[in-house]
């Protein structure tokens, strides 16, 4: 499975690069904003999103509202990683079509059930 | 979380933590000094609350809480900026500026792995503070601003483009490539001595081939790694908006600061030694230089006083000018109080602009004295000292009334450099051209005595000359004519006298080593393309010696 992290922080992709080799993940691609994502996105096999929210040129939000309007990546799963951990805003990452939220700073058993829950393999 | 990361993973996660705060750290400050004169500036809040967020968030991962603390504040603080709760007043940025510094201190303390107890209850106070109060009571002051004449913000590097090189191996890399050019030379001269012994044989025309082709690879490979140990000005000139402000605030001045030419790149081994030069420059700008406002207003000028920095490369030397628009320097009141120190003689005549360079002199301000003479001097002389070291001129010209303009000029990097060749009898021997300001042929007559000490008049200046015969214990010309080679260092000009300029050439400085110990007069030496060891003058020195010669004859 290829996974695609979205997100303006070197040291988090790092981070979550690390994550996801540990719990088996290792085919990672990544994007710093959701600008360069879309164009991963056009030229790449992705079967996974992870994004961050908070990004330049384009944020995470926006970038998910441009990927479900695209039908090629309409039902792409896509978890969104936050800090923001009030209510409201999760509500509106879940409206916009992420399909879970994971709050920073997270763990790599965490990062895993999450995945695992959205693939259905729970 | 840190301890579910293993450690060698971890390591590898704090290297790229520190670089890229490092990275955030560098454009936040200038973001947040241009913040407080363009408050509006939705993009650049946005930046800069994205920049603590990131800071917040990466810290909180690998549990560094002092910093997430501090960050998390200043987020808050930047939060309500944001979405228009807060007024941004001078307090409230002293309050972020203030965090920004505890971050710093902070990264500090993790990279060096050890506790230095940096206190971040004032900084976090401040933030607190800052969100409550009303920021509608305070009046806006007098901010010091950012203005940018030139496109901002540094290229936007990917991961995938940048890679991080420790600077040793550079450094290695560099000397490598000062052997490659010793031996590139020596093979340019065996071809040239082959081709005249043995001229139309074929073996010969594939020697030229070859020796031809390495001689140009050899040139890029050169100009290749310097490149890459150049890193744009751009690092240093970042952190003057803040200095700026404060320093504009402290004096309750109002001071705008240009910047120019950030984009100009430098050796990475040099690039911090010039940012003490450039601080106290900019210091003394605004200290001295800049009058008051009402002063300036009574004048007929702006009230908000300039400052110019700019950097530029000039073929081989970068060119750094600091320039205000304040009162400017009083070359006869600079004479008048030099002569009142004893640092020149009652009858002792001396060209404006010698005058004016006496500014440079050790010792020449005191700190009662200071608005004597509008208080420049104040450790010029250090500045000076620092230039020296870099091989580096400085040159000061001043309008009064309209501004004074300090330009340093520094070259691209020492390992590697042109040099003139010359001898005296028969010796040869070698200088940085960089050093050399012009060259000119003399006859033993023109040259003149003042004190019992030769020298030389060119133009409106008087300079020592210091017969390198005399170094080489060679009887000086007494009927041929000569060459004089007037070199600079800092300000000082002096002219050397040699008898032949033997040309141009690019050589690599090789220190002497240790077991000789340092040996006044000579700076290095390198190897001629014919094998022969040549010694590279220490022109610092030699200034130095023709400069106190004159003096003790006093």
């Amino acid at each position: 499975m290829r996974i695609l992290t979205v997100e303006d922080s070197a040291t988090m992709r790092r981070i979550i690069r690390n994550t996801l080799k540990r719990v088996g993940y290792d085919d990672v691609l990544e994007a710093e904003n959701g600008q360069m994502a879309l164009a991963k996105l056009a030229t790449e096999k992705i079967d996974f999103v992870i994004t961050d929210w908070s990004m330049p040129e384009m944020n995470g939000l926006d970038f998910i509202l441009e990927v479900r309007r695209n039908e090629s990546t309409k039902h792409l799963p896509v978890l969104m990683i936050t800090t923001v951990a009030e209510r409201e805003d999760i509500l509106t990452a879940l409206k916009a079509g992420v399909n879970n939220y994971i709050v920073k700073p997270f763990d790599a058993d965490t990062l895993k059930t999450k995945i695992d829950q959205i693939l259905g393999n729970a | 979380m840190s301890e579910q990361i293993p450690q060698e993973e971890f390591q590898e996660i704090l290297r790229e933590f520190h670089s890229e705060a490092q990275e955030i750290l560098a454009g936040l400050e200038e973001d947040m000094v241009r913040l407080e004169r363009e408050p509006s500036n939705r993009e650049l809040v946005n930046r800069i609350f994205r920049a603590m967020h990131t800071l917040k968030g990466n810290s909180a991962f690998l549990g560094f809480t002092k910093m997430t603390s501090v960050t998390h504040e200043a987020e808050n603080v930047l939060n309500k900026i944001r979405n228009g709760s807060l007024v941004l007043t001078e307090t409230v940025m002293d309050a972020l500026l203030a965090s920004v510094d505890v971050v710093k201190a902070l990264l500090r303390e993790i990279i060096a792995g050890e506790d230095h107890s940096v206190e971040i209850d004032r900084a976090v106070a401040l933030l607190q503070h800052a969100l409550n109060a009303d920021g509608s009571t305070e009046t806006e002051g007098d901010a010091p601003a950012m203005l940018e004449s030139s496109d901002r913000g540094a290229p936007d590097f990917t991961e995938a483009t940048m890679i991080r090189v420790e600077v040793q191996r550079l450094d290695h890399l560099m000397n490598l490539i000062g052997e490659l050019v010793i031996g590139r030379n020596r093979l340019h001269k065996v071809r040239t001595d082959i081709e005249h012994r043995h001229e139309g044989d074929s073996l010969v025309v594939d020697l030229t081939q070859v020796s031809g082709q390495i001689n140009l690879v050899s040139s890029e490979l050169q100009e290749a790694v310097m490149k890459a140990r150049m890193v744009p000005i751009q690092n240093i000139f970042n952190r003057f908006p803040r200095l700026v402000r404060d320093l504009a605030r402290e004096r309750e001045k109002a001071v705008d600061l240009v910047v120019n030419g950030h984009e100009t790149e430098l050796d990475r081994s040099l690039i911090e030694k010039v940012w003490d030069p450039l601080v106290h420059l900019i210091r003394n700008a605004i200290d001295h230089g800049l009058e008051s406002t009402a002063e300036r207003a009574a004048a007929g000028k702006p009230e908000r006083g300039q400052i110019i920095l700019a950097a530029r490369q000039e073929g081989s030397h970068i060119v750094i000018s600091v320039e205000d628009d304040g009162r400017g320097i009083d070359p006869s009141r600079v004479l008048a109080k030099a002569r009142r120190t004893g640092l020149v003689g009652q009858e002792e005549a001396l060209s404006e602009q010698e005058a004016l360079n006496l500014i440079f002199a050790p010792g020449f301000s005191t700190k009662d004295e200071v608005t004597d003479v509008s208080g420049r001097g104040v450790g010029l002389d250090v500045v000076k000292t620092n230039l020296k070291r870099l091989n580096g001129l400085i040159d000061v010209t001043t309008v009064k009334g309209v501004g004074t303009r300090f330009t340093l000029k520094i070259p691209l990097t020492l390992a590697i450099v042109q040099a003139l060749l010359i001898q005296v009898a028969e010796e040869v021997a070698a200088f940085p051209l960089a050093l050399v300001v012009e060259t000119v042929r003399l006859h033993p007559g023109e040259v003149r005595t003042i004190n019992g000490r030769p020298v030389l008049r060119i133009r409106d200046q008087v300079l020592p000359l210091l017969w390198l015969h005399d170094l080489f214990s060679a009887a000086r010309p007494a009927e041929r004519r000569f060459n004089a080679i007037i070199v600079g260092l800092a300000e000082e000009r002096v002219a050397l006298a040699v008898d032949t300029l033997l040309g141009q050439q690019e050589v690599v400085v090789k220190s002497i080593g240790s077991y000789l110990g340092e040996i006044r007069g000579i700076a290095g030496a390198t190897i001629l393309g014919d094998g022969r060891v040549v010694m590279i003058l220490d022109v610092a020195a030699l200034i130095d010696e023709a400069k106190s010669a004159l003096v003790a004859r006093r």
